[in-house]
């Protein structure tokens, strides 16, 4: 447990922006609106009296004993505050990526150039492999919380925190991180931005890769949502990876090259699991692609008791088992991560606790089906859940009927991201997130915008198909499909058990 | 069971075609039409509101439900006259400009004609001079906004200022929803009203319209 010491300031801010400010991270999923309670901390003296979030999200044992929302905040008088030591910084975070076998072996790296670090940047976490000159694959990797977070859990209010005054805050904080990530793979901190020494390939989505250059976010976050500059070029000792639009960024394009799409003729699916779920539909004569504004069920966010994949996070469940939860690191529950929203839902359904309408059985409508020591999966969250597989699943209908394809004309699905790699895809299907005519042509492809940033920095020569990729795969926008709105209704029962 | 409770169990099990034929049925036995209105197919809407509230219906299912009313009262409408249909006020709701998200607007919309008001959907991207220029044109009683994101939940505050401008703010009022928006956002832009799901927002209207008048 930390303690510091605060003294009130002349400007009104919150805490949490103090904080912020003196670069000390807080999570605040919510980005300080006052509606997720993550910000909490402890007043060990000094305690202002409790606001109406904090009345709302606290107990009155936490009220009592000092804890407020930092987000709620206004410090007026000298005081100390504890933080916990930040559970967060153990977000598990997926380097593992599986290389088709046509790009597989080919890690050649040119014996003339500086090392180069790929780097995934990620809204939640980054994931960063160095590859030296000559060297070979398995390559050392180093991975990170992405320390934006204080400023919120999502792009969108990534994008908020930028337009309101902290482009430069939220900069220094993504530089930062790379540096930290450099500093893991014993890269002095003087030489990470020095183009004599090293060269960094930036994959990421468009909004994180907006926030790294210090552009504007001013125009990400309304429509039209058009961005200031996606295109592969490079700034400071950086390449920045070719994006698609707004919200389908580098990291889908390099998904697309890692897992080979734009030259294989047969059709394949390109699903990332997030708070927007992205995807691309297509082989090398045609893609399409589309983002889907799913919510964060599946990263543990808006769930009563949802944590991002943490030590302790309940990852995996099966009701009526000797063990009928499992945690990260098999630690006593803390919370539930994304993998483990997704299968809790589908075990609640399997034992027929939820209809297909996705109500809650009478037993445990009021309080949650109990999953641990205080933990409960709530009517709400099942809810939450519904949203979220309905965006996904409608997506990729429409991205279907788009084509004009069936399911059957689609060779093989790809999810990637840290959840496809945890992912049950039985479960999956089960709860009508996925296609369950492709449940056995689907596999999980790991980190795959990692995995695209690594294969252009064994091959330069790359840059063209990454180009082409971004440029070639065209758009659809699900919100103006009429379709999209009424299969995401039909969508959000549950199939049939 | 009458003909006027079985029509709301109808309507609230999402039955469009059965609900448009008791209806034609009740017509028939001489029941005004006003009547099989109010007391059969409001009542069916109320229900799923108050379940919707509590958690124990979801989305689709009131969608089908409001699809079921929307039948009843095409067939009803020409026995209703003018002064009967007279609707429990006008709004008009869209979701604000930069904004393209429409499943809680549209949620929202279809509560609304449930509790019987007339209802004027703008739709998505909608600039705050169309909110003022239709409130203005058609007489409407309240505005409902809508917005999914927190960098177009400030378009709310652009809304409030232009019918303050237009000076006709003090002849509406003006409820504001979607997920990042709080009572503490709705009071700081001087909206009159924020509620947290779609029933909660037809109950408000009421209760505003019912205090203006």
């Amino acid at each position: 447990m930390k303690q510091i010491k605060i003294q009130p300031e002349n400007e009104p801010r919150t805490l949490l922006q103090l904080l912020q400010a003196q670069g000390v991270f807080l999570s605040a999923a919510c980005g300080g609106r006052g509606t997720c309670g993550k910000c909490k901390v402890r007043f060990a003296e000094g305690a202002p009296e409790p606001s109406g979030p904090d009345l709302a999200r606290l107990s009155a044992d936490e009220i009592r004993s000092g804890w407020r929302l930092a987000c709620r905040t206004y410090i007026t008088k000298p005081c100390v505050i504890e933080l916990d030591p930040q559970a967060e910084e153990a977000i598990a975070v997926g380097t593992a990526f599986r290389k088709t076998a046509e790009t597989a072996g080919s890690g050649t790296v040119p014996e003339t150039a500086v090392p180069v670090l790929a780097v995934d940047i990620g809204t939640t976490t980054l994931a960063a492999a160095l590859i030296y000159p000559g060297a070979q694959p398995p390559y050392p990797v180093a991975t990170s919380v992405n320390h934006q977070r204080s400023f919120g859990s999502d792009v969108i209010s990534r994008i908020d925190a930028s337009n309101k005054g902290n482009r430069e805050a939220l900069q220094t904080l993504i530089l930062q991180d790379l540096e930290a990530l450099g500093a893991q793979l014993g890269i002095p901190e003087q030489d990470i931005f020095d183009p004599e020494k090293i060269r960094l390939i930036i994959s990421g989505n468009s909004t994180m890769q907006h926030l790294l250059q210090g552009l504007s976010c001013e125009s990400l976050g309304v429509a039209p949502y058009t961005p200031v500059d996606i295109s592969l070029h490079p700034w400071r000792n950086m390449t920045l990876l070719p994006g698609i639009s707004t919200f389908v960024g580098a990291d889908i394009v390099s998904g697309v090259i890692a897992c080979d799409m734009d030259r294989k003729d047969d059709i394949c699916l390109l699903i990332d699991l997030g708070t927007n779920g992205e995807m691309v539909l297509g082989n090398r004569s045609r893609m399409l692609c589309a983002s889907t504004a799913a919510g964060p069920a599946f990263e543990g966010g808006n769930i009563s008791c949802g944590t991002a994949g943490i030590p302790g996070a309940i990852c995996a469940a099966e009701i009526g088992a000797a063990d009928p939860i499992r945690t990260i690191g098999d630690l006593p529950p803390v919370g539930i991560c994304g993998s483990g929203v997704l299968e809790v839902t589908y075990e609640l359904l399997r034992c027929g606790l939820i209809d297909e309408t996705g109500l809650l059985d009478d037993d445990y409508f009021d309080e949650g089906y109990p999953l641990g020591e205080g933990l409960f999966f709530t009517a709400k969250d099942v809810r939450e859940v519904q949203l979220a597989k309905s965006a996904i699943a409608s997506g990729i209908q429409v991205l279907l009927h788009e084509y004009g394809i069936g399911s059957d004309d689609v060779s093989r699905v790809y999810l990637a991201g840290g959840f496809g790699e945890k992912v049950n895809i039985r479960k999956a299907v089960g709860i009508g997130l996925l296609p369950e005519d492709l449940a056995d042509r689907t596999r999980p492809v790991g980190n795959s915008s990692l995995a695209g940033a690594v294969l252009f920095s064994e091959q330069p020569d790359l840059a063209a198909r990454f180009a082409q990729a971004a440029s070639g795969i065209r758009e659809v926008s699900l919100t103006e499909t009429p379709l999209f709105s009424e299969l995401y209704m039909d969508n959000m029962f549950f199939p049939e058990q | 069971m009458s003909i006027l409770n079985e029509i709301s169990e109808l309507l609230q099990a999402g039955k469009r075609k059965q609900v448009a034929e008791l209806c034609t049925q009740a017509i028939e036995q001489g029941i005004p039409a006003a009547e099989i209105l109010n007391d059969g197919l409001m009542p069916g809407m109320d229900v799923i509101g108050e379940k919707f509230k509590e958690g124990e219906v979801f989305v689709p299912q009131v969608l089908i439900a409001a699809r079921a009313m929307k039948a009843g009262t095409e067939v009803l409408k020409p026995y209703l006259n003018d002064s009967e249909s007279t609707a429990k006020g006008k709004l008009c709701i869209g979701t604000v400009k930069g904004d393209l998200h429409d499943v809680g607007k549209n949620l929202v919309a279809m509560m609304m004609e449930g509790k019987g008001f007339e209802v004027i959907d703008l739709g998505v991207d909608v600039p705050p001079e169309v909110f003022v220029q239709t409130a203005r044109d058609e007489h409407c009683d309240i505005v409902c906004c809508s917005a999914l994101l927190t960098t177009t939940m400030p378009v709310m505050a652009d809304i409030v200022k232009a019918f303050e401008e237009a000076g006709i703010r003090q002849d509406v009022k003006i409820m504001v929803g979607g997920a990042p928006v709080t009572d503490e956002f709705a009071a700081k832009i001087g909206a009159d009203a924020y509620t947290p799901d779609a029933a909660s927002a037809a109950d408000k209207a009421i209760e505003l319209v019912s205090e203006a008048n």
